[in-house]
Formats: C-alpha cells, sequence, structure tokens
C-alpha cells in the first residue's frame, strides 16, 4: 500500500451532518449532564481566585472526569458508530483521566499553579472558551443549545480545556496536560479541515497557542511574563 | 419467485422503456446488464453507501438513508453496495431494507474486508447487519489478503452460498495488482474508479474485462462530489441535447455507463431527488464511442 496515494479526505468516514447530530443525540440522552462539567469548571475558576497558589482539588477531579466520560460515553458510545478509527483513541482518554487525577490529587499539594501571568491569562481564556464558548458554535451550523459541544461530552472542548489548565499548573501536572490534549487537537483539526468545517480553526488556534506560550522556555522580552518567572 | 429471477423478470420491462427513449444518433444502451459469467441482468445504476449511509443509529438519518432506498427500490432497485469499512453503512441498509421489507429487488453486494483468518466472522457479521443469508457478490475489498480471501469467496460460491465473487479497487491505486488478478483469477465482478476525470481503467482493465468476460462496477463516478462541484456552472457539452441530459452529473454517468465494458455504476447519495434522477439516466440516449471521445475532450478543455 502506497499512503502518498491517500489524501486526508480520504479518511473522512463519515459526513459532517451525521457528525454535528452525534453531539445532539449524545446530549439529549443525558441532558442536562452536559452542563455539569462547564459549570463545575467555573466553579473551579473562582476558587483559583480564591486559592490562586495551589491545584484546586475541584478542577482536577472535574478534568479528570471530564475526559473519562468524553472516552467512555461520547467517543465509544457515540463516536465509533461513525469511525470506528475512533475505538483504538479511547484508552487514551481513561489514561489521561488516570493522569489528571493521579498527579493532580496525589501530588496536589505539592503542586504550585504558574505564575506566569501571561500563562495565567492564556490557559483562563482556553478554560472559559472551552466552557462556554464551543456550546454556543453550535447556533452557526443550524443547531440549538442541545447539538452543542461542551467539556465532558465532546473531544475538542474537553482538550482545549486540559490545555489551558495545563497552562495554568505548572511542573509534572501541566507536563501531563499536553500530549494527549495537543494529539486531540490536531486530529481534531484534520477532521474538521477534511470536514470543510470553520471550526477546525479553534483546535489549530488552541494549538498555536499552547506552543506560542511554551516556545522559547524564557521570554525576557516580554516583561510581565519574564518578571514572574 | 427468487430474487435472481425477479430481477431477471424485471429486464424486459426496463427494455421495452429503454427502447421507446432510444435514440438513433446514441449508442443503444440497456438500462439493464449482463453479468457476463452467470447471464444475470442487473439494473446498470445500484447505490453505493461509502460516507452517506454512515449514520450511526441517529434516528433522523436512518430514516433519510431508508427514504433514498425506498426511491431507489421504486425506480427498479438494483445493486446495493457496502463494506465493514463503511462504519455503520452495513447496519443502514439492514435497518431500511427490514422497513421496506423489498429486499427481491435489491442485488446485494458487500465485501471482506480483513486478513483471511477473520473472514469467515466478518462475512457473518455483515449478513447480520444486512439481515440477508445469502449475498449476490462478495467481493475482496481493496485486495486485502487477496489470495486466501478469493479462495475463501469461491469456496461459498461452489457451495451456492454465494452468487458472485469479486474483487475491488478505487482512486486508481494498485491497478497493476488488478489487471494480473483478473487476467489469472475466475473473478465475475471487478470494481474500479472511473469517471471523467478518472480514465486510467480504459487502458487495460477496462479492455481486459471485457475480453475475460467481467462485469465492471463503477465507484466514486462524481469523486465524492467533487467532480460536480468543479463542473457547477460550467457549460454542458452541446450534444446534451441529443443525450437528454440537463446536468453534469447525467453527463458524467452517461459517460461512463457508455463504455461498453461497464455493467453498473454506483453512485452513493443521501437525497432521493439525485436518486431519482441517476436511476433515470438510463432511460434516455447513452453516449457511443465518438460521442464520449467528445464528452472527454469537453471536460479536458474546462
Amino acid at each position: 500500500m502506497n499512503w502518498l496515494d491517500y489524501r486526508l479526505h480520504d479518511f473522512l468516514l463519515f459526513a459532517p451532518d451525521a457528525y454535528w447530530r452525534l453531539f445532539e443525540q449524545a446530549n439529549q440522552g443525558v441532558w442536562p449532564l452536559p452542563l455539569a462539567f462547564p459549570l463545575l469548571l467555573a466553579i473551579c475558576l473562582v476558587a483559583y481566585w480564591r486559592f490562586k497558589r495551589t491545584v484546586p482539588y475541584l478542577a482536577v477531579g472535574t478534568l479528570g472526569m471530564a475526559w473519562a466520560w468524553c472516552g467512555g460515553f461520547f467517543v465509544d458510545r457515540w463516536y465509533v458508530q461513525i469511525n470506528w478509527l475512533a475505538s483504538y483513541a479511547v484508552p487514551a482518554f481513561y489514561l489521561q483521566a488516570l493522569l489528571i487525577v493521579g498527579l493532580g490529587i496525589i501530588w496536589g499539594r505539592r503542586q504550585e499553579l504558574t505564575v506566569s501571568t501571561w500563562r495565567r491569562l492564556t490557559g483562563l481564556i482556553l478554560v472559559l472558551g472551552a466552557s462556554f464558548l464551543y456550546p454556543v458554535a453550535a447556533f452557526t451550523r443550524g443547531q440549538g443549545i442541545m447539538g452543542g459541544e461542551f467539556v465532558g461530552t465532546a473531544t475538542d472542548p474537553t482538550a482545549v480545556a486540559t490545555l489551558g489548565f495545563g497552562l495554568i499548573a505548572r511542573g509534572p501536572l501541566a507536563a501531563i496536560c499536553l500530549p494527549i490534549p495537543l494529539a486531540v487537537c490536531v486530529i481534531s483539526f484534520l477532521t474538521l479541515w477534511a470536514m470543510g468545517s470553520w471550526q477546525a480553526t479553534i483546535p489549530l488556534a488552541a494549538i498555536a497557542t499552547i506552543l506560542i506560550s511554551l516556545w522559547p522556555p524564557s521570554k525576557p522580552s516580554i516583561g510581565a511574563w519574564a518578571a514572574d518567572r | 419467485m427468487n430474487r435472481r429471477a425477479v430481477i431477471q423478470g424485471m429486464a424486459g420491462v426496463a427494455a421495452t422503456a429503454m427502447l421507446t427513449a432510444s435514440s438513433p444518433a446514441a449508442a443503444a444502451v440497456s438500462a439493464w446488464r449482463r453479468i457476463p459469467s452467470t447471464n444475470v441482468q442487473i439494473p446498470a445504476v445500484g447505490i453505493g453507501s461509502w460516507i452517506t449511509f454512515n449514520v450511526g443509529s441517529d434516528p433522523v438519518l436512518l430514516d433519510r438513508s431508508t427514504r433514498v432506498i425506498a426511491a431507489f427500490l421504486e425506480e427498479g432497485g438494483g445493486m446495493i453496495d457496502s463494506s465493514p469499512m463503511y462504519g455503520s453503512s452495513q447496519a443502514t441498509i439492514g435497518h431500511a431494507l427490514e422497513q421496506l421489507g423489498d429486499a427481491g429487488r435489491v442485488f446485494s453486494a458487500d465485501k471482506v474486508w480483513t486478513s483471511a483468518a477473520d473472514a469467515r466472522g466478518q462475512l457473518e457479521q455483515t449478513g447480520q447487519r444486512w439481515g440477508i443469508g445469502r449475498f449476490d457478490l462478495l467481493q475482496v475489498h481493496n485486495l486485502v489478503d487477496w489470495q486466501a480471501n478469493l479462495e475463501l469467496l469461491f469456496a461459498l460460491k461452489e457451495t451456492e452460498q454465494l452468487g458472485h465473487v469479486g474483487i475491488t479497487t478505487s482512486h486508481g491505486r494498485r491497478h497493476g495488482d488488478l489487471e494480473r488478478i483478473m487476467a489469472t483469477q475466475p473473478v465475475d465482478f471487478v470494481q474500479l474508479t472511473y469517471n471523467l476525470a478518472d480514465r486510467e481503467a480504459e487502458a487495460r482493465l477496462l479492455p481486459l474485462a471485457q475480453e475475460k468476460g467481467i462485469a465492471v462496477i463503477v465507484n466514486r463516478p462524481f469523486r465524492r462530489g467533487a467532480l460536480i462541484r468543479h463542473l457547477s456552472g460550467k457549460p454542458l457539452p452541446a450534444m446534451a441535447p441529443e443525450l437528454k441530459a440537463e446536468s453534469w452529473a447525467q453527463i458524467s454517468l452517461k459517460f461512463i455507463l457508455g463504455h461498453p465494458a461497464v455493467t453498473c455504476v454506483i453512485p452513493a447519495t443521501t437525497r432521493v431527488d439525485h436518486v431519482r434522477e441517476n436511476k433515470r439516466v438510463v432511460l434516455a440516449p447513452m453516449p457511443d464511442a465518438a460521442m464520449r471521445r467528445d464528452l472527454a475532450a469537453h471536460f479536458a478543455d474546462l
């Protein structure tokens, strides 16, 4: 088999309407549970302002549950119906859940949040955007809020919120918040690009944001960011 | 009356319709085509299921797919082609056939797409998803483990558990291997990509199919819609009125079906009006060899 003969579109197994309607069906089945993860993350943000320098257990618990639920509920129960390749991704979702909860709970007391203003602000924007703007994108597709992509019931906002959390955290906890969510964003970008959806720009923007935020390792020219370091 | 007899019996009715529609300036091409190895007649326009019927358990999209298959059967039925690779498409077809209760007009075509060790299990699952016990055609998908899988399919045909055996490729891939298989294996069908833009098969595969008496199924007649989008707004060829063609989709199908080696084309769609338009293409005149050359030249000039 010559893989050079294949184009991105050849790996797309489903039509856009079948993909977008998955979220509507998944949400309808468990409504209003999909609202829970974004609301919990909002509570985490409040906790963040109150306890600024340590990792909130609620945040790691919420993100851990979000990855487990997203993998077990959305990917393994719904997405695999139209994309059998997705079944290979399910273990990665469980692994991410274990890593976040494991590092967050076990080492949480020793984990401090970043002191970088730049990363903190960027991370907050990603978490807020994933929690509250992603679902609204459904309206641009002619769907109601029931067709929205929510953290915990859809892969993309779950990954983007975790990337945001990875920027806010530091040390090992920050490190384990990047590889799998970045991989999800890359796959999602390619999928949505092949579908011809403008939403491909969202995971791409998330990837770019992470790369810009983490590279180069030190940014002496950015005053506040450098001063915090 | 069994399915094969029904399909053969319906051929006469369609042939009559064809005669009233044919034009002396164009090639007289029947709406039905003969499978050379068995003389079974099947409608020239079938339906594919890649992507379009992969709708999971969505009740709205399952209903839409059922309406498409209902229209296909109303227009004469024929080959419905699927594969285990196509996600939930097999189950969607099974759902529709159960709802419609009209599998008699279907020439059931599916594929084996795994190693020979797992092939029997996959075929059993395929039959369960369709809700039928015997397929009219089973093909080795994209030449996967083709030696062993063809051996299995030939054995099933030998014991009358299967009507026909075929092998498939798409996107113009592995034509060299396909040619060798066609030359050496007693396959009934070959499935390949052929359309106005992808004409590599004209050079060797289509003539070889004619020479060896192998029925030809054409997939991707519209390049998954990209060909029609590319041609949208561009002028139809001057011969379009003579062919009673009003769209590039009709021109594209006529170009394919006008080739004497082609038995069946399997456009996939989610729209009832497109199914009806596709099926009725063969009730109007078909291009002869000279017209097909002009069509290809016109397309190349666009």
